[in-house]
């Protein structure tokens, strides 16, 4: 079976092509200049990956795996929020979800699908999407999340396992 | 004081991986501003020959480019130019020039955008 591949790629005048939210709000987006770059070749990505990995275990995070190391550039919002398609600042995570129509769910209340918002001295700095909400000890819960880590992969972990910069779930 | 003690640190593997998962400028901006080896280096730039070297350096990362051509200092350098840019706006100027002109690099070709830009909107006369 064969698949398209949809290249994400320089739409009018050197501005990406527009992202609309469900209600009709255009989505703000870097213009094409500011996102001139070539992506750093695999074996970058993956070394900086794992140091961080390596980082966050001596701090006691387990379970972080990577799952991809993406050739075309988009970041943790626009893995979530536009089908690995773009680079959506992080600023207007809140207004999309809004825009959207997704509403604040309770840490019991999460599913596979549901996305979390990721906060750093109250402002969100990243977002990624549960992919498994699993039993743990006692009454526990342990939500598995995939996210993409600024320039670097796309990486599975659970949801309190990212490095300092992508900040703390607001779960 | 010599700056070594910072180079050491801010083009050290750890360092360049923490700050490459950030996935916005604020985002960036706010780790630079609150980097206590950041601050510590801003606060040595106190003279001209700690500014220029400084500028010196983005110039020696930018030259240190791989065998396909690429310049692999990305995190270092927008640390470089950040901290340039709250002194001295016109060596951050020109060390925007130069790192457009290099490849390989994101957020220190999109800070160096922002700085050309806004000193391109000042240069404007205005419109009465």
């Amino acid at each position: 079976m064969s698949a398209i591949l949809l290249d994400f790629d320089i739409g009018i005048e050197g501005h990406p092509y527009p992202i609309f939210a469900r209600s009709g709000w255009e989505i703000p987006q870097p213009s094409q200049r500011e996102l001139e770059a070539e992506r750093q070749p695999d074996e970058i990505l993956r070394l900086r990956t794992f140091v961080l990995i390596d980082e966050m275990a001596r701090h006691g995070s387990r379970q972080v795996k990577i799952r991809s190391l993406p050739k075309y550039l988009y970041n943790c919002v626009g893995m979530v929020l536009a089908n690995r398609r773009a680079w959506i600042e992080i600023d207007h995570i809140i207004d999309v979800l809004r825009e959207d129509g997704y509403r604040l769910l309770a840490r019991d209340q999460v599913v596979a699908g549901d996305v979390v918002v990721y906060n750093l001295n109250v402002a969100p700095v990243h977002v990624g999407l549960v992919v498994a909400v699993e039993p743990s000890f006692g009454n526990l819960q342990e939500i598995r999340v995939l996210s993409k880590w600024g320039l670097l992969g796309e990486v599975e972990h659970r949801d309190e396992d990212v490095p300092y910069h992508c900040g703390r779930p607001s779960l | 004081m010599t700056l070594q003690i910072y180079y050491d640190e801010i083009e050290s593997l750890l360092y360049q991986a923490n700050l490459s998962v950030v996935c916005g400028m604020s985002v960036l901006l706010s780790a630079l501003e609150t980097a206590d080896v950041v601050q510590a280096m801003i606060r040595e730039l106190d003279n001209r020959d700690s500014l220029r070297a400084l500028r010196g350096r983005i110039g020696f990362l930018c030259g240190r480019a791989t065998d396909e051509g690429r310049v692999d200092y990305d995190e270092s350098i927008v640390t470089y130019l950040y901290a340039l840019s709250q002194i001295d706006p016109a060596l951050a100027r020109e060390a925007s020039c130069q790192i457009m002109n290099a490849r390989g690099l994101f957020w220190s070709r999109r800070m160096a955008l922002r700085i050309l830009e806004a000193t391109e909107a000042k240069a404007l006369p205005a419109i009465e």
